[in-house]
């Protein structure tokens, strides 16, 4: 018996299900797992359940269970306990061998061993000496054995399988195999009318998303990278694609690591690992550091990984994994593994075409029951029942689903929002939570100084309202200045004779352009001042202080900039309108609550100091004088409040997650109103995913903000938002939101600066990076949503009307049924026309106020459904009236079918402008006519309704006869009564609604 | 009742509810010791399933971070290891603004005595401060006793030799009384968390126990346990690792133990997470106050003194002094003469014991410190309400 892996099950066609108990509850266990099983030879497809522990596997004939359990083992580094102790070692390691791949593939792969290996201990490994590099053919022979170092492409969704899912639904397979039924029974006019309605409807969806999948391409961009990769001694740029392990490559600030590597040599390197953290502040890293090997990705840091950045310092590195085996392809391949839930369309349109089908069974039966206790032969009976399926399915149903969403998707990508499935678009309509990721979504993503305070001042700062806002200058101010621009990396460059700033944290830009803004020569002031020496700022010294040359001075000038606190213990003095005063310990406490209050705004604030000397061995500095404090902010776009405000006022929940600190989070929360003026509830975690699901549901339910949440996470909050059945919508720009994104209903990846992965899995993509776009593609969603809810009620009510009178006349005689054919002109003609023009009603502007339809009532709800039935049954009885008065007079026949015919067909019309009357407030004339395409459609259908009387010969195939002036009059009238009873219905019931909200 | 056994309980810093106690009260000094000191604060907390909920109504802007403010206190207790990780323990924070306040109650220093009138009470309460001779801060024997326990076994785990303590601990002292008078210890327990990869034997542990921290307590201590005294450690031989992820705290869960040990009457109002303009919290200190400068003042060898409150009024509605026969003169003049000494007004308390300025006189941690091992007694935090600065002033006011 093995404690560690048991075998839930296996069947011989090579599937297993395995409990491995050291995934248990690890989520990085159970990925780094599957990167290395994925690396075996015979493996067709695997997938785990952190949450249960179990590991599910396909393999091919080449490997069996014990291969695998010993891959497992091997991988977890678990101890082998039952092939130990009966099997010769030799023998085993044999098995081994043949069941892995490469032994360097899977060390490669999620192996979390490197950052608990010496730089030495790594080189050794690669075989690869840090002088050197590889040689040329090594590099060439392992550029063969590894493949080449780029990102696994996501499987794009193939045209063949788009026309599958088009094709896959259960609509589709009702008339389909209706139509079959058709031609089994002669019926071969009716199967060919079917299939054309199928067919149109498949093309439809199937055009608009393949063109919404080329503008997405289209949308794509890619530059080739390149390195400085240490090959036979030598430093060449390659390109990054060519990278092995065992590469030793140089890095430099502004650079995205290629692979993913091992720090061998560093001076003061920073990396911001936003991508795959999604923690935006940059993370120092040191080679010397060995870790626990069960250290996160996020706090490894001697190890950097592919997809990040460089911000600041240098470093040498050797590439341990490349291509498909970094993490940042682990990261999107946990992306591909979820799957999202089907949109609230699809679910009601799945249920509502099961419901029909039954009910067109249920008649059908009935029917024939029926039918064959009283004797009728055999081959009417069928004829008959045919008809009653066919009147029973919608066919207008999914046609007018299709077209009204793929119109939608056209507004909406002429508004520059690109949805790119379909259901998408309602499932815009129905968002009731919407994440909003707060850096690129929220924020502008760019740091801009927002207050300063010169060492003369202790209490308030100078506030900065714009980016180009002056300050009053003076000679405290030009210090503190010259400070931030000399004790900063970011580089200046003249493009036509303006100072443009590049490179460097976004921190520093925003200093150097403060400068720059405030009238400081930047790129002369460096020229005239060059830099000496450098201390860089690391996490015991959280200060840089450069050193320059200044013209006609001996001693050099030390300008410092860093944290407030540590920098106020190195002065003594400070500057005051240009006079050198003493720094008291009262001042330092000042300024210290200065900077607290700064902090807490929320900023980040810097110190600045001045000094002159050499520098020194120790790194010691001698004492300083205070120039000041300047507070950065990452602003919030402008767009940012009205958002929200746009978004509560439409009755959808705001949910605001950061990788933020508490502090910052709630500032902005309170900023953007999240909570609108209720408390502000703020889940402050760095390790959601350890949470019992139940408190993180609860939890979830209530907090307007998470902070500290890293990407993993963002998935556990959007699945429990989810868990109640709530519509989600989120935002993301980055690698890290992959998972959450593709398990979120709605997700939106936002304009130009989202990565591919994040457009790849979005479902919304808002081109331009632009917030109100989102809250117009909710309304659109809307909109769409409640133009298909009147159309699908007339389709439905209008269907089970036809069927109501077909059952009722099957039952009464034989002979009397409507024919097939007419109750299919009755379903395409007269229903679809009418039911396209209500899809197409336009925009309302009221959809933005109050919350939208709830997607666990369903597309139609139990009220609809009362309603519906209500209204069918009196279209019914009217054209039964019509047809009972035929039958006595004309007996069964064209005559009385005609009748039947006109009553049922032009009480449908009618019925169309019932549905459209949406805002009953609205005068009466007004509201029934509000919407033109409508009333074009109706028009249209009326003059179709002409046409079997018009040509005998179409009356003949639908079964129609020409029917005498005092019966087409009876005929009208059953066509008109129920359209009155409704209005008058309504009308009263509009009524008593009004008196009762009056009522106190 | 003149003959009676008493129990008193004190529980050790990291006791769940006392934790509680502690981050609420943290967040109070954090509000105080900030440049703009701000006392409309009202902080509460519970601990349960390893999420920490921190529901906060202040009227400023938070002066830092607090969630990261509960994890200090959590780590503080010495939550370090174990399996409540407190580095990544979840905290749920409900924070709300509350509404404009009266600017006078920012200025008390400088507000004229007639104002103060204007400055009525915000809640309604009675409370009751008490001192005995019991002890040489005039407090309850049993109660210093199970507070002393508790205290050892914190420093038995922080800086002695017993580390395989967790911080969560509980002390309980039986005291027999003759006559209103402590006679005997009657019986001594202590139950403490264990971290489960140091576990002790059990016998080692009610040894450990019984040397480092019970034998050390009663050195100095007039009553000692006798023979018949019965030492219980870790009754049914308890091994749980205990803290918060085993039970649940709640701030104000422990009024006992903030006060008297259950000897005299109690309100009914938590002390801990209230801004110390609350009359509900300040009271209690004012109460104490007169109850020890009564006894320090040598009126009674024992003082309850009862203070009522009524919304909106400044002064008391009702000031009782109770000295259980003990009183060199009658109760009621005792009353009579703290009336004279003390102003019991609800801004006047405020103002006299400095309240305000507590927290940033202490580095910041003042109410934080107060909320575990008791709050009345602590003449070593130099509690403004432990001074008898007003001892001689009273005497004259009786004579």
């Amino acid at each position: 018996m093995d404690s560690q892996i048991e075998t839930l099950s296996a069947t011989a066609a090579g599937r297993y299900r395995l409990r491995v108990f050291a995934i248990l509850d690890r989520r990085d266990r159970a990925e780094g797992l599957l990167v290395a099983l994925r690396q075996l030879d015979g493996l067709a497809d695997a997938s785990a359940n952190p949450r249960t522990g179990t590991l599910l596997l396909q393999t091919r004939e080449t490997l069996g269970l014990d291969q695998l359990i010993e891959s497992i083992r091997q991988h977890l580094k678990l101890p082998d306990e039952n092939t130990a102790a009966c099997r010769p070692r030799a023998q085993q390691a044999a098995e081994r061998r043949s069941a892995m791949v490469p032994r360097e593939a899977l060390q490669q792969a999620g192996d979390a061993a490197w950052h608990a290996m010496s730089p030495d201990e790594v080189l050794a490994h690669f075989n690869v000496a840090v002088a050197q590099g590889l040689s040329l053919v090594e590099a060439e022979a392992r550029l063969l054995r590894y493949g080449p170092n780029l990102l696994p492409e996501r499987k794009g969704r193939t045209s063949l399988d788009m026309l599958r899912e088009q094709v896959a639904s259960l609509p589709v397979g009702i008339l389909v195999a209706s139509a079959v039924v058709s031609a089994a029974t002669g019926g071969l006019v009716d199967a060919a009318a079917t299939l054309v309605v199928v067919a149109a409807n498949t093309m439809i969806g199937y055009v608009t998303e393949v063109r919404a999948e080329r503008t997405i391409a289209s949308l794509m961009r890619e530059g080739p990278q390149e390195t400085l990769t240490r090959r036979g001694g030598e430093d060449r740029l390659l390109p990054s694609a060519q990278l092995v392990p065992g590469d030793v490559y140089l890095l430099q600030p502004g650079f995205y690591v290629p692979t993913d590597a091992r720090l061998l040599e560093a001076r003061n390197l920073s990396v911001d690992e936003s991508a795959l953290t999604g923690e935006s502040v940059p993370v120092g890293k040191q080679p010397e550091a060995l870790l626990d090997p069960e250290t996160p990705l996020g706090g490894r840091a001697n190890m950097l990984h592919a997809g990040t950045l460089v911000t600041s310092g240098k470093g040498v590195v050797v590439a341990t994994a490349t291509g498909s085996a970094s993490v940042l392809a682990q990261v999107q391949r946990l992306s591909m593994d979820t799957a999202r839930p089907p949109t609230p369309i699809e679910q009601d349109l799945d249920q509502l075409g099961r419901k029909l089908a039954f009910g067109s069974l249920a008649a059908c039966g009935l029917f024939m029951g029926i039918g064959l206790l009283r004797g009728y032969p055999a081959l009417p009976m069928l004829k008959d029942a045919l008809a009653l399926a066919v009147a029973a399915v919608p066919e207008g149903l999914p046609t007018v689903a299709t077209t009204t969403l793929a119109l939608g998707l056209k507004r909406l990508s002429r508004r520059g929002v690109l949805v790119r499935e379909l259901n998408a678009v309602e499932s815009l309509g129905a968002i009731e939570t919407f994440c909003l990721d707060k850096t690129g979504t929220l924020t502008e993503n760019r740091m801009r100084i927002v207050a300063c305070a010169t060492g003369g001042c202790v209490d308030a700062p100078m506030e900065l309202e714009g980016e180009s806002s002056e300050l009053p200058t003076g000679p405290d101010l030009q210090a503190l200045l010259r400070v931030a621009v000399l004790c900063n990396d970011a580089e200046i460059a003249m493009v036509n004779g303006r100072q443009e700033v590049d490179g460097s944290s976004a921190t520093e830009r925003a200093l150097q352009n403060f400068a720059i803004a405030q009238g400081l020569d930047g790129a002369g002031l460096r020229a005239a001042t060059p830099r000496l020496h450098t201390f860089e700022r690391h996490e015991t010294r959280r200060y840089m202080a450069t050193f320059h040359r200044e013209a006609g001075q001996d001693v050099p000038l030390i300008a410092v900039k860093g944290s407030p606190d540590e920098l106020l213990q190195l002065c003594d003095r400070r500057q005051v309108d240009g006079q050198i005063h003493p720094l008291t310990e009262q001042d330092k406490e000042a300024i210290l609550s200065l900077n607290d209050h700064l902090a807490a705004r929320p900023a980040r604030v810097l110190g600045f100091a001045q000094g002159v000397g050499a520098p020194r061995q120790d790194g010691r500095l001698p004492g300083l004088v205070w120039l000041g404090l300047a507070g950065l902010r990452d602003p919030l776009r402008a767009s940012a409040k009205p958002l929200i405000k746009a978004l509560h006022r439409a009755g959808i929940r705001t949910v605001m997650i950061t990788g933020d600190q508490g502090a910052t989070a709630y500032g902005l929360a309170r900023e953007l109103d999240l909570a609108e003026g209720a408390p502000i509830e703020l889940l402050d975690s760095a390790d959601i995913g350890r949470l019992p699901q139940e408190a993180l549901q609860g939890l979830a339910r209530r907090a307007q903000v998470f902070a500290r949440v890293t990407p993993d996470q963002k998935l556990a909050i959007v699945q429990a938002l989810q868990a109640d059945g709530s519509v989600i919508a989120m935002t993301g720009d980055g690698i890290n939101d992959g998972p959450a994104l593709k398990a979120a209903n709605v997700a939106i990846a936002m304009g130009e600066e989202g990565t591919n992965l994040a457009r790849d899995v979005a479902n919304v993509v808002i081109e331009r990076d632009d917030l109100e776009s989102l809250v117009g593609a909710i309304g659109q969603g809307r909109d769409i949503y409640e133009n298909m809810h009147r159309s699908l009620k007339f389709l439905i009510s209008t269907n089970v009307s036809e069927i109501l009178v077909g059952l009722v006349e099957a039952l009464h005689g034989p002979d009397e049924i409507e024919t097939p054919m007419e109750l299919l002109w009755l379903n395409l003609v007269t229903d679809v026309l009418p039911g396209l023009g209500l899809s197409l009603a336009p925009p309302s502007r009221s959809t933005m106020e109050g919350p939208g339809h709830s997607s666990r009532e369903g597309v139609i709800g139990r009220k609809d459904l009362r309603e519906m039935g209500t209204d069918a049954s009196l279209i019914a009885l009217a054209s039964l009236t019509a047809h009972f008065y035929g039958l006595r007079r004309h007996g069964p026949g064209p005559t009385t079918r005609a009748m039947t015919f006109v009553s049922l067909a032009l009480g449908q019309l009618l019925y169309a402008l019932t549905c459209q009357k949406p805002n009953r407030d609205k005068p009466f004339l007004s509201a029934l006519f509000a919407n033109r395409n409508l009333d074009m459609a109706l028009a249209g259908a009326l003059a179709l309704q002409v046409l079997p009387f018009a040509f005998g010969r179409l009356g003949r195939v639908l079964g129609l006869g020409p029917m005498p002036r005092r019966d087409l009059a009876v005929s009208l009238l059953a066509a008109a009564a129920p359209f009155v009873i409704t209005e008058v219905r309504h009308s009263i019931a509009d009524r008593n609604r009004r008196k009762e909200e009056q009522a106190p | 009742m003149k003959d009676f056994v008493l129990s008193s309980e004190s529980v050790t810093a990291g006791h769940p509810d006392k934790l509680c106690d502690r981050i609420s009260d943290a967040v109070v000094d954090a509000f105080l010791a900030s440049e703009a000191p701000q006392p409309f604060v009202n902080a509460e907390c519970a601990i349960a399933g390893g999420i920490v909920f921190l529901a906060a109504q202040f009227r400023s802007e938070p002066p830092l971070d607090l969630g990261n403010l509960a994890r200090r206190v959590i780590r503080s207790a010495g939550y370090t290891h174990g399996s409540f990780q407190i580095d990544n323990c979840t905290v749920m924070t409900s924070l709300s603004q509350l509404p404009e306040i009266d600017a006078r109650w920012l200025q008390l220093d400088t507000l004229p005595e007639e104002e103060l009138d204007t400055l009525g009470a915000g809640h309604q309460v009675t409370v009751f401060g008490y001192a005995c001779r019991q002890t040489p801060n005039l407090m309850p024997l049993p109660i210093v006793l199970a507070h002393g326990l508790a205290r050892r076994l914190d420093e038995a785990r922080d800086s002695g030799p017993l580390d395989y303590l967790s911080p969560d601990g509980q002390s309980q002292v039986l005291v027999a009384y003759r006559d209103r008078q402590p006679v005997r210890i009657d019986a001594v327990t202590v139950t403490t968390g264990l971290w489960p990869d140091r576990l002790p034997s059990h016998r080692r542990l009610e040894e450990n126990i019984r040397d480092e921290v019970i034998a050390p307590l009663f050195q100095d201590s007039a009553l000692k346990p006798d023979q018949e005294t019965t030492i219980l450690v870790n009754p049914q031989e308890y091994q749980g690792e205990g803290g918060p992820s085993s039970h649940a705290g709640l701030t104000g869960r422990k009024p006992g133990i903030d006060g008297y040990g259950s000897f005299v009457r109690q309100s009914g109002a938590a002390l801990c997470g209230k801004g110390p303009s609350r009359i509900d919290r300040t009271a209690s200190y004012a109460a104490r106050w007169a109850a020890k400068t009564v006894v320090a003042a040598g009126l009674a060898e024992e003082c309850e003194v009862q203070l009522s409150y009524a919304i909106g009024r400044s002064a008391p509605i009702s000031l009782e002094a109770d000295s259980f026969g003990s009183g060199q003169i009658e109760d009621a003049r005792i009353a009579e003469a703290l009336r004279q000494v003390f102003d019991f007004r609800v801004g006047a308390i405020a103002r006299d014991l400095d309240l305000w300025a507590l927290p940033s006189r202490y580095g910041g941690h003042f109410f934080e410190r107060l909320a575990y091992y008791g709050q009345f007694g602590r003449e070593e935090l130099e509690a403004p309400w432990e001074g008898t600065g007003k001892a001689t002033a009273l005497k004259d006011a009786v004579s």
